[in-house]
């Protein structure tokens, strides 16, 4: 039982250690962290149709290839949206849109939240 | 009694039955021995198998049972709303149990301990494209099925989970407790006696490749090490570390790891030799 405690212990040490170190600019990442849930609030209120044939979101948290697979259908979801490509390098997701009712900044920020990241910014071109 | 290679044919079946049953849209980036703070999105399901052999020696009782052990876990999780998923995870093992001390031989097949889990991911915080910390909350039962491999009471599970992701480093710790209120007339694993139950998992991953995301990356290949504790109120303990390798594409998944023992105090039950582990995900 000491054993055990005793591995947990360290292992807890090690990991608390792994993000310290990992987060050398924690207070930037805690400002970071801040602004996105800000921008995204604020894109979740904005009801401005994207009347272009395409835009580009900036989203955080997509850190592996499957995630992109779940943004994917649940953009795909969302009347007005025809094709999604995702560079993960850059957190970037261009939206091909056509036909109507072409949807609302608030409407893909929606979708993308469903599926579990954020969105910081959309942009048309 | 049915015979020996019946049993054996029934098992293969039910392998391939499950791994086909696997080919469905899958969670990313998760350990193999133990959980991630990561859920489908609302609507959307994932189906999770994997086929895992274990070799058990070294039981103190008067039994000295050796026993291999060869199951498939099947891991259906649903995504009830944005931040609420359930999921319900059924074994199906064959085990061949030699007990030295007696003499006798036994074979077992049959569905283990069922879990049902609902999860609530309690915090998300996306600080970069690829970096994340996510915490979930888990609460749930086990629930007894007939056969001899299963228990016979409801287990209540609380538990917890957090994962980090910052580059191309991943972190996992959770902790889970079962209260046991049924035990299995012959326990092999750790949460099979009367005691309650907790096991408490770290992981590491570190993504080999590729180096850095880029518009054209379709696939990653992650490096993991996981540290699994079992305890049980009993005094019983387990550390075992389980090295292993993830192949993520977008429309696939491919894992193995191996676990080794670190330690073990067991009493009631065989020790743990190694278990080797193999995993397939597909998406739709």
């Amino acid at each position: 039982m000491r054993v055990f405690i005793m591995a947990l212990t360290a292992a807890c040490c090690v990991g608390v250690a792994g993000c310290k170190s990992g987060g050398s600019d924690a207070a930037g990442g805690d400002h970071e962290a801040r602004s996105a849930a800000s921008a995204e609030a604020s894109l979740l209120r904005d009801t401005t149709t994207v009347s272009g044939a395409s835009a580009t979101l900036t989203v955080y948290g997509l850190s592996c290839p499957l995630c992109a697979n779940s943004t994917d259908q649940q953009l795909l979801k969302v009347a007005g949206v025809k094709s999604v490509e995702i560079d993960l390098g850059e957190g970037k997701v261009m939206v091909g849109l056509s036909g109507d009712p072409r949807p609302t900044r608030a409407a893909l920020t929606k979708a993308v939240k469903d599926a579990g990241f954020t969105v910081i910014r959309i942009e048309e071109p | 009694m049915i015979p020996f290679t019946t049993r054996l044919r029934a098992s293969v079946a039910a392998c391939t039955i499950m791994l086909i049953a696997g080919w469905s849209p899958a969670r990313a980036q998760e350990p193999m021995f133990s959980g991630a703070a990561t859920q489908p999105s609302p609507e959307h399901f994932t189906l999770r198998t994997q086929v895992e052999y274990t070799r058990l020696r070294g039981d103190p009782t008067p039994a000295r049972r050796e026993v291999e052990d060869v199951r498939t876990i099947t891991t259906l999780t649903y995504g009830l709303a944005r931040d609420l998923a359930f999921s319900l995870t059924a074994p199906v093992a064959y085990q061949r149990i030699d007990a030295l001390g007696t003499g006798a031989s036994d074979h077992r097949f049959g569905v283990g301990d069922a879990t049902l889990l609902v999860r609530w991911r309690a915090w998300r915080e996306d600080t970069g494209p690829i970096d994340t910390f996510r915490v979930a909350l888990l609460g749930g039962v086990g629930l007894p099925t007939p056969g001899e491999i299963a228990g016979d009471g409801f287990n209540p599970i609380v538990g917890a989970v957090a994962t980090w992701i910052r580059g191309r480093h991943g972190f996992n710790v959770g902790a889970q407790y079962t209260v046991t209120t049924g035990a299995k007339h012959d326990p092999l694993f750790p949460g099979e006696t009367l005691a309650d139950y907790l096991r408490c998992d770290g992981s590491y991953l570190f993504r080999l490749a590729p180096e850095q995301y880029g518009a054209g990356s379709e696939a990653a290949v992650y490096a993991s090490v996981e540290v699994n504790g079992r305890y049980e109120t009993s005094g019983e303990g387990q550390i075992l570390i389980s090295p292993g390798i993830l192949y993520e594409a977008q429309t696939f998944a491919l894992e193995f790891a191996v676990q080794l023992p670190a330690w073990q105090d067991v009493s009631r039950r065989p020790e743990s030799r190694f278990s080797v582990l193999f995993g397939v995900r597909f998406l739709f």
